[in-house]
């Protein structure tokens, strides 16, 4: 068999096939029904993606508050203080001289308990503002309705890392320097 | 109204221009969702979501002359979700048998519906992919182009695949013709010797 002649089969086959069947009148109403279901369905699944978050932000705060708990500044600060052996000082003839750290450093901190006390409320304070900002980030990005959920979440997680990074790199003052 | 003027209201949100849209297409959407399907039911629900789906994505069309593309990409993926969902037996039934039979004219020769349920056969037998292009191809009368941004891929991809399909179909129309010639030759040979049955 030729070729053409073969597409020319191919056509009327197909053709002949969907003759036998109409569509039928009454399924424009079911796809109205359709819209209007799938429609409502999406409102109930925007809703849905509320709690997914609030429950993502009740759990943030729940780990975050742990976590801050679980941070025992005083004993970190006692054990980097452990660490120092020497000390070398400089006195009021511009003369440098070491001298052993346990005298100098030692009791001059464990003395000065308000410094170490600071360093812990910073942290508190740091902690909140960040979840504030992350509860902020949450709701502002749900109200943009057509933005797909991973893209929020996307969107979330670059401003929290953002967030962090610059934590790192510009607080260092609320950090106590030993 | 034209097609791009529709779709421009249908962005718009007119429900009439909806209802136009889906009754200048509805028959050409039907017919491809059957051949891909080969079932009525799984046909119709093919071309209802697709619809559905049409009408609330329309918005995100920013060229309304591509809608045609757009709309069998739609259709396409959604009936081969079903038809891998449903894990339907892509073979011809006797219900199709019969429904040829009524839909042919009966003037037309025999040899011609025959031939119809040796192509149905055929295009059963081929892959989803080379049988959706086919159809494309053949039903829609798409170019190589329209279907490869239907299919979303090259159209070098279309054209070994039509190439494919139709080496196939070819294959089986050339067995049936020398099983056809073998069994000429079988009747007639009893015939020679008086088998017939009516000697």
């Amino acid at each position: 068999m030729e070729m053409h002649e073969l597409d020319n089969q191919i056509k009327r086959a197909l053709l002949c096939k969907t003759n036998e069947i109409e569509p039928s009148e009454e399924a424009f109403t079911l796809i109205l029904a359709g819209l209007e279901k799938k429609q409502a369905h999406r409102t109930f699944k925007t809703s849905y993606k509320h709690y997914i978050i609030t429950l993502l932000c009740a759990l943030s705060v729940i780990f975050g508050i742990t976590l801050t708990r679980s941070v025992d500044v005083k004993s970190s600060g006692m054990e980097l203080i452990n660490s120092v052996k020497t000390a070398i000082i400089l006195d009021k003839s511009n003369i440098v001289f070491e001298k052993n750290a346990d005298e100098v450093i030692k009791q001059t901190a464990i003395s000065d308990n308000i410094q170490l006390a600071k360093a812990d409320t910073s942290k508190n304070v740091g902690v909140s503002v960040f979840l504030l900002q992350t509860f902020a980030g949450c709701f502002l990005f749900n109200q943009v309705n057509d933005l797909e959920l991973y893209l929020r979440f996307l969107i979330i997680g670059r401003m929290t890392l953002t967030q962090s990074w610059y934590n790192n790199k510009f607080r260092h003052g609320q950090v106590p320097s030993y | 109204m034209g097609n791009i003027d529709l779709i421009k209201q249908c962005q718009l949100g007119d429900s009439g221009s909806f209802s136009e849209l889906y009754h200048l297409h509805r028959k050409k959407a039907l017919g491809t969702a059957y051949l891909i399907s080969n079932q009525k039911g799984i046909a119709e629900d093919i071309v209802q979501e697709s619809f559905i789906e049409c009408f609330q994505k329309i918005r995100t069309i920013k060229n309304p002359e591509a809608f045609e593309a757009w709309f069998y990409k739609i259709l396409v993926r959604t009936g081969w979700r079903m038809v891998k969902k449903h894990n339907y037996l892509l073979l011809v039934g006797d219900q199709n048998i019969e429904g040829l039979s009524t839909a042919m004219d009966f003037n037309s020769e025999l040899d011609t519906s025959e031939t119809n349920l040796m192509i149905h056969e055929a295009l059963a037998r081929l892959s989803l992919p080379l049988k959706t292009v086919v159809i494309l191809y053949y039903f829609n009368d798409m170019t190589i182009e329209k279907i490869s941004k239907v299919l979303d891929c090259f159209p070098g991809t279309v054209k070994s695949r039509l190439y494919n399909a139709r080496r196939q179909l070819h294959d089986v129309f050339k067995e049936n013709e020398l099983s056809e010639s073998a069994v000429n030759v079988f009747f007639s040979t009893r015939k020679e010797y008086g088998l017939d049955g009516n000697a």
